[in-house]
């Protein structure tokens, strides 16, 4: 086994020995996140089986059911756990459903800035030159500008050119496109760093001696030793990535309003906390932070046990 | 010589850029309202917009220039009143954090602060909202107020009413900022404790008041002038939230409102005005470095 698959494999290696499981163990903020994080991915995961409504389906939505507060209020309703909002929906079923949106524009969106800021962030650090300077200038005016600031600036300019009805259509796809594409220069920065710091070792020069090619050595070999801090990255911008996606649903250049989302609730939720209807913005807004804190929390966790000074602490 | 040389590629980068932004201006002009672009080719635009004509908009039937140029006055107080709230909260927890990392208090302010960090702007307006404004009925929830014109200048800061106004949505937006700079400034002060200065005058007997302010505070300082620099978007984007949220009449509230109404003209403008701002505060921001960085004072006296 050469040296880069045995560092490769280490956070494989080290589940498998259970030394992470230990580590969440030990600490009770880590745990009880992760396991907040996993119920709600589990609810968003059987929303459509689990939810006591389907918010899609009008046929279920009775304007009589219309701003019932939350069950354990005493205009509450049995039916609506959670309340319902201005339209009669069952609260707690967009609330699901709103969740499935978050964690699957989170998952989509990371994915994409993961490949495309790997592969900048790879080529940058290898070959060096003028690509490098090309693409860490790109970085400082991407990073300059905010995916949020870039973000609302597309969405919203294709959404006066396409008009709301066509717009809303495309939206879902464009959300996780834009969001994708813009926020790779963090991926890119670290891995840039990591790949200086590794390509003058003598495994990689074996390999150039060994006549290997470049997108071998540099996706095969090199990759594979600078998968931690990526990991970290990943996990910290799925909360970003869903904190900018119900900015954006919130704003109405986001997920369509019949496509539950937790901003779009929260949106179309605050004009009736002005009348005192508070459940209706709040409830998603509690999710909403429920979920950005436990990925926060995790992700947090998460860099401090991969981190290499704790590793040999542990061992 | 070398200040010379990269000045003169400052503004030539600067310049490249804004024809640029001014080119995707055009194509988002022709993309949101064809009927603009008819008689009017790209040349012709960007000569337009090079003479400082930003074309009218669609829906007010007036200038762009000016429709911006009135909204600014808004946005820059609430942006003025929230950086003010900002240094008035940061500098005390911060220097009181970083001085004291291992009390109780100054933990709970760093735990309350990373829970900050997951808090979005539009739901602590929403709660503030649901709080002041309903509940207690204490602060009106949208618009700016009464204000007075100082010169062409509307300012809401010389009225009770305005004060009352502005509140709610400078208080949003600072909440919003205040986790992401106490945790740098708190991270920037607590290096400079350490450095080997701050040490010798310890060492020297200095009062620690004025170590904390004059060695540690001002050596932080240039950190979070690069930080607000560097964050100029997302500060921007996170304006945008809180103007649509308070119906605040500010530059946000004016770009969202043109895109609700597909005000091509007025989107448009928009575009090169916010590239302009952009290559300004970047400007600016070196030129605050320049100013506070002791290493380059120094060097330029020499």
């Amino acid at each position: 086994m050469n040296a880069a698959q045995y560092h490769g494999h280490h956070i494989w290696r080290r589940f498998r020995r259970q030394q992470l499981w230990l580590q969440l163990k030990a600490n009770k903020v880590a745990l009880i996140s992760s396991v907040i994080l996993l119920l709600l991915t589990v609810t968003a995961l059987l929303a459509p089986w689990l939810s006591p409504f389907d918010p899609a389906d009008l046929q279920q939505q009775n304007i009589m059911d219309a701003e019932l507060p939350p069950a354990w209020h005493e205009q509450g309703d049995s039916r609506f756990l959670l309340g319902t909002d201005g339209l009669g929906r069952d609260i707690l079923s967009s609330l699901m459903h709103g969740i499935r949106t978050s964690l699957w524009v989170g998952f989509w969106a990371v994915l994409l800035q993961l490949t495309l800021g790997t592969a900048l962030g790879l080529c940058a650090g290898y070959f060096g030159g003028w690509m490098d300077r090309l693409v860490m200038r790109l970085a400082d005016f991407q990073l300059t500008f905010s995916s949020l600031m870039l973000a609302i600036l597309v969405l919203a300019i294709t959404r006066a050119a396409m008009g709301a009805h066509d717009y809303h259509v495309w939206s879902p796809w464009l959300l996780i496109l834009v969001l994708g594409l813009a926020d790779w220069p963090q991926y890119a920065r670290t891995l840039r760093a990591s790949v200086l710091a590794e390509k003058h070792k003598d495994y990689v020069a074996a390999a150039q001696v060994l006549g290997y090619r470049s997108r071998h050595i540099m996706v095969m070999q090199i990759l594979p030793n600078t998968l931690s801090p990526l990991l970290v990255i990943a996990t910290l911008q799925v909360a970003h990535v869903i904190l900018a996606e119900a900015a954006l649903s919130f704003l109405g250049i986001g997920m369509p309003y019949g496509n539950p989302s937790l901003g779009g609730m929260m949106g179309s939720g605050f004009e009736y906390m002005l009348s005192g209807l508070w459940w209706i913005a709040l409830i998603p807004g509690v999710a909403l932070v429920l979920l950005l804190l436990s990925i926060n929390l995790v992700a947090d966790w998460l860099r401090d046990a991969l981190d290499p000074k704790n590793i040999g602490q542990q061992q | 010589m070398n200040n010379v040389v990269s000045v003169l590629s400052r503004l030539i980068t600067s310049a490249l850029i804004i024809i640029l932004v001014a080119m995707v201006s055009y194509w988002v002009l022709g993309l949101i309202s064809p009927a603009e672009t008819h008689n009017l080719n790209l040349a012709q635009y960007l000569l337009q917009v090079a003479s400082g004509d930003l074309g009218q908009s669609q829906f007010y039937h007036q200038a762009n220039l000016q429709l911006v140029l009135q909204a600014l006055p808004a946005t820059f107080e609430l942006v003025l009143i929230t950086s003010l709230l900002v240094s008035l909260v940061v500098i005390p927890l911060g220097l009181f954090t970083a001085i004291a990392p291992q009390h109780k208090l100054a933990r709970s302010i760093m735990a309350v602060s990373l829970m900050g960090i997951s808090l979005p702007v539009f739901l602590t307006g929403s709660i503030m909202v649901y709080f002041f404004a309903v509940e207690l009925n204490w602060l009106p929830t949208f618009g700016r107020g009464t204000t007075v014109p100082i010169g062409s200048w509307q300012s809401g800061l010389l009225t009770v009413s305005g004060w009352q106004h502005i509140m709610l949505p400078a208080a949003t937006l600072s909440l919003a900022l205040l986790p992401l700079f106490l945790r740098l400034l708190r991270a920037e002060l607590l290096q400079v404790m350490q450095s080997n200065p701050v040490r010798l005058a310890q060492a020297m007997g200095i009062t620690p008041w004025r170590i904390w302010l004059f060695y540690g505070l001002r050596n932080a300082t240039l950190p979070m002038i690069t930080m607000a620099g560097l964050q100029f978007g997302t500060l921007m984007a996170y304006t945008l939230v809180a103007e649509s949220l308070f119906q605040w009449p500010g530059v946000g509230s004016l770009f969202m409102q043109a895109i609700n109404r597909s005000d091509g003209p007025l989107v448009a403008a928009h575009l090169i005005l916010v590239a302009i701002m952009f290559l300004s505060v970047s400007a600016i921001a070196d030129l605050a470095y320049g100013l506070f960085n002791p290493h380059l004072a120094a060097w330029r006296n020499r």
